[in-house]
């Protein structure tokens, strides 16, 4: 108890004298065995600490708290965490963020296993909030809120987040692990899949799978199957059936496992019929229902009926709707009419249905691209180009400037006064 | 020659006199225009006239002085009245620094005097503090006078010679000088003065006279035009007889008009064109900004590369990046690119 208390004396020293990073050292372990070993007294302790002057010492008490085997009572400590959320400094949090990262962690888990998902999404909201220094900077609380977001399907707060790229990792002290990279874009993904974003889906997705790498994870290999179901929807087909820059032996492991099930889409895409598509998705039916993919798969059969109409405007003029019908294996020209009439609604296809003789007439693309707005949108992308170009070279300047690279490059010649020819 | 007196102040420890001097004095125009270059830049960016001071350089042979170049002093708490009162101090530093950069480079120039611009009332305790400053670099300097307003035949230009008069009179003693030329100067000199000389009718220059010469012609077209424009009004109005002839004549001169904002026919061909073209031109631009981007990737991805090539696996092509004894490196490695996460 004694040491307890000196501990105490210092850290409250320490805090009205702004020696944070001193502060930090302390509460860092081994000190903070401290106040895990002495859980029944953290209460009296927590109570000591006004806010926000004492933000960090209250952290790493409620960090113990987290840390300890069961959390007596788990709402009173959600409470205690949202006002400390709401009222602490940000700037003795950034000391310490994994402790905060720790936490929510804890909090994720326990709400996961209890349903109750929705109570704990404004409290990570609120502390992704607090603890970013920019809004492009990723945190490993990110892969926690889209978690709880699909859990409950409440997309709002994590579109908040997803909305914005990001370009920079927030390394919490060395705890920012790569799964919650991973994590936060397969989630991240996910959620966008279930807004009809499949574009945006399909990116986090690859970025998932393009993670470098030097050995294959689960959430890479879970990934990439949704990634193929959602390229198909999104009807875009690549030529390749993974981007050429994935590292090897990610690319090994997803030949291995998901070939059969899920690569095969991809040439059932481009040279299959109907028929074969359902049969093939009868078959890996448990696979995919496994997976959790089936909704994603129903999608897919859509799309590839949109895939297959639009392969018929490249071989005709004009076809009649029954001549459609069955060429694209649809059951009745009803049918076959109303996917035309969804396609020309979106924008898919350019075409006009005549009742008269049901004949349907393909037209090319009406966009001349000279209207004003074509010239807003061109406008636009340059400057989000020059922006991003702007990034990187600040990101080459600091490769260039960091002491791998110039030791690297010195060892590289023998001849020290040559002038090296780097591009 | 008439002697003239000093500035009104009683007491005065200068005089000028005109007579025998001890040196011959031949000038550039150089110095010339760049005095008034100074005087003028000074002028116009701070909003009052200031008076300037300078160095002047030339070569000194036996008693012949030619004056070729100039440059300015820099001046320490340089005041900006004239009252009699002011203490004008010279940076030595600076100016021994640059004598001698200049010496590096024309050995043969030397520091012969210094220059100031200002009216026949001229300064004269400044005059003689600044003799005092830099008589330690040249034991006789010269003092070169451009006046800026006085109106005369001549050129504005006084010389004069210093005379310290039983140690501390110091008395400034004018010179007669001639003007010499190289071939460089006297391009310049007569490239000012073909377009700048005013002559004696009017208070403009030649450049002047040629813009006023344009605007006289547009404004003459504009009231033609009125004219045109009046008579077709009238002939609508039914106030004038209709002269088939005269409307046909009005009529092709406005076919022969630009058609941008005329809102016929002409207009809508015009508008595709012109958008096409327009969205052309900023679709090449969104190219080069990507090509650019593309660029930039490429070399951030090299030194990416450079760092991290200790994880290419054994089995990509070539296994290292192959630094070849001159150094050189080559830019693609194996199957293996990082890939970006924006």
């Amino acid at each position: 108890m004694a040491t307890l208390d000196q501990f105490v004396v210092n850290i409250r020293q320490l805090t009205t004298d702004g020696k944070f990073s001193d502060l930090a050292q302390a509460l860092s372990s081994p000190n903070v065995d401290h106040l895990t070993k002495n859980i029944q007294h953290i209460d009296s302790i927590i109570a000591t600490f006004p806010l926000p002057e004492y933000s960090m010492c209250m952290l790493a008490c409620l960090h113990a708290v987290v840390k300890a085997p069961n959390i007596p009572d788990f709402d009173l400590f959600l409470t205690q965490v949202d006002t400390f959320i709401q009222t602490s400094s940000a700037e003795q949090i950034y000391y310490l963020p994994q402790y905060l990262c720790e936490i929510c962690h804890v909090i994720t888990e326990r709400l996961r296993k209890e349903n109750r998902a929705r109570v704990g999404i404004p409290i990570l909201y609120r502390a992704i909030e607090l603890l970013r220094r920019e809004p492009g900077q990723l945190l490993s609380i990110h892969s926690d809120l889209y978690q709880l977001c699909l859990l409950c399907q409440w997309f709002e707060p994590a579109l908040t987040y997803l909305e914005t790229d990001i370009i920079d990792i927030n390394r919490e002290n060395g705890k920012f692990d790569v799964k919650h990279l991973l994590l936060s874009y397969y989630y991240g993904g996910m959620i966008y899949a279930c807004i009809k974003q499949f574009d945006r889906a399909a990116n986090f997705f690859e970025n998932v799978i393009t993670a470098p790498a030097t050995a294959t994870s689960a959430i890479a290999v879970e990934a990439y199957k949704k990634y193929v179901l959602v390229k198909l929807i999104s009807g875009t087909i690549p030529t390749n059936h993974l981007p050429t820059y994935t590292s090897r032996n990610v690319q090994q492991t997803i030949k291995s496992l998901c070939s059969t099930q899920y690569t095969e889409l991809f040439n059932l895409f481009n040279n299959g019929t109907l028929t074969q598509f359902d049969e093939f998705v009868n078959r890996h039916r448990d696979q995919y229902a496994r997976d959790r993919n089936l909704g994603l798969i129903k999608q897919t059969r859509n799309a590839f009926i949109c895939n297959s109409i639009q392969q018929l405007t490249k071989t005709f003029l004009t076809v009649s709707l029954k001549d459609l019908a069955n060429r694209v294996q649809l059951q009745s020209t009803n049918e076959a009419e109303k996917y035309l009439i969804d396609m020309i609604e979106n924008g898919q296809i350019f075409a006009s249905i005549n009742k008269k003789d049901g004949m349907v007439i393909f037209h090319g693309s009406p966009e001349r691209f000279d209207a004003n707005n074509m010239l807003a949108k061109l406008q636009d992308e340059t400057e989000k180009r020059m922006q991003a170009e702007k990034q990187l070279k600040e990101l080459e300047r600091q490769i260039s400037l960091s002491k791998a690279y110039i030791q690297r490059t010195q060892q590289s010649s023998p001849y020290h006064d040559r002038p090296k020819i780097l591009n | 020659m008439a002697a003239t007196t000093a500035s009104a102040a009683a007491a005065t420890t200068t005089t000028t006199t005109t007579g025998k001097s001890s040196v011959t004095l031949s000038l550039h125009p150089l110095v010339i225009m760049n005095v008034a270059e100074h005087h003028t830049r000074v002028r116009v960016q701070t909003a009052h006239a200031t008076p300037v001071y300078g160095a002047l350089l030339g070569k000194i042979k036996g008693r012949h002085v030619e004056l070729c170049n100039t440059f300015e002093f820099k001046l320490t708490n340089a005041s900006t009245t004239t009252t009699t009162n002011s203490t004008v101090t010279i940076d030595m530093d600076f100016l021994t620094k640059k004598l001698e950069l200049i010496r590096q480079v024309h050995p043969d120039l030397d520091f012969t005097g210094w220059y100031t611009v200002e009216s026949k009332d001229w300064n004269s305790p400044v005059m003689s503090s600044f003799y005092s400053q830099l008589s330690s670099l040249n034991e006789s300097p010269l003092l070169l006078r451009l006046d800026p307003v006085g109106v005369s035949n001549e050129l504005p230009i006084h010389v004069y010679e210093t005379i310290v008069d039983l140690g501390t009179k110091i008395d400034f003693i004018e010179i007669s000088y001639t003007l010499i030329t190289e071939e460089a100067e006297r391009i310049g000199i007569d490239h000012v003065a073909r377009y700048s000389v005013t002559d004696g009718t009017s208070d403009t220059s030649i450049v002047s006279d040629q813009i006023a010469i344009q605007y006289n012609a547009i404004r003459l077209l504009y009231q033609r035009m009125l004219v045109l424009l009046e008579y077709v009004r009238a002939v609508k109005q039914g106030q004038l007889e209709r002269n088939d002839d005269l409307l046909r004549e009005i009529g092709s001169l406005c076919q022969r008009l630009p058609i941008i904002n005329t809102d016929d026919n002409n207009n809508q061909m015009f508008r595709e064109d012109f958008d096409i073209q327009q969205s052309d031109v900023a679709l090449l631009a969104l190219l080069a900004c990507c090509t650019q981007e593309i660029s930039t990737l490429n070399d951030y991805l090299n030194k990416f590369q450079v760092i991290h090539d200790k994880q290419q696996h054994s089995s990509g092509p070539g296994g290292s990046f192959g630094y070849s004894s001159g150094g050189r490196r080559m830019a693609r490695g194996g199957a293996y690119f990082p890939a970006s996460f924006v």
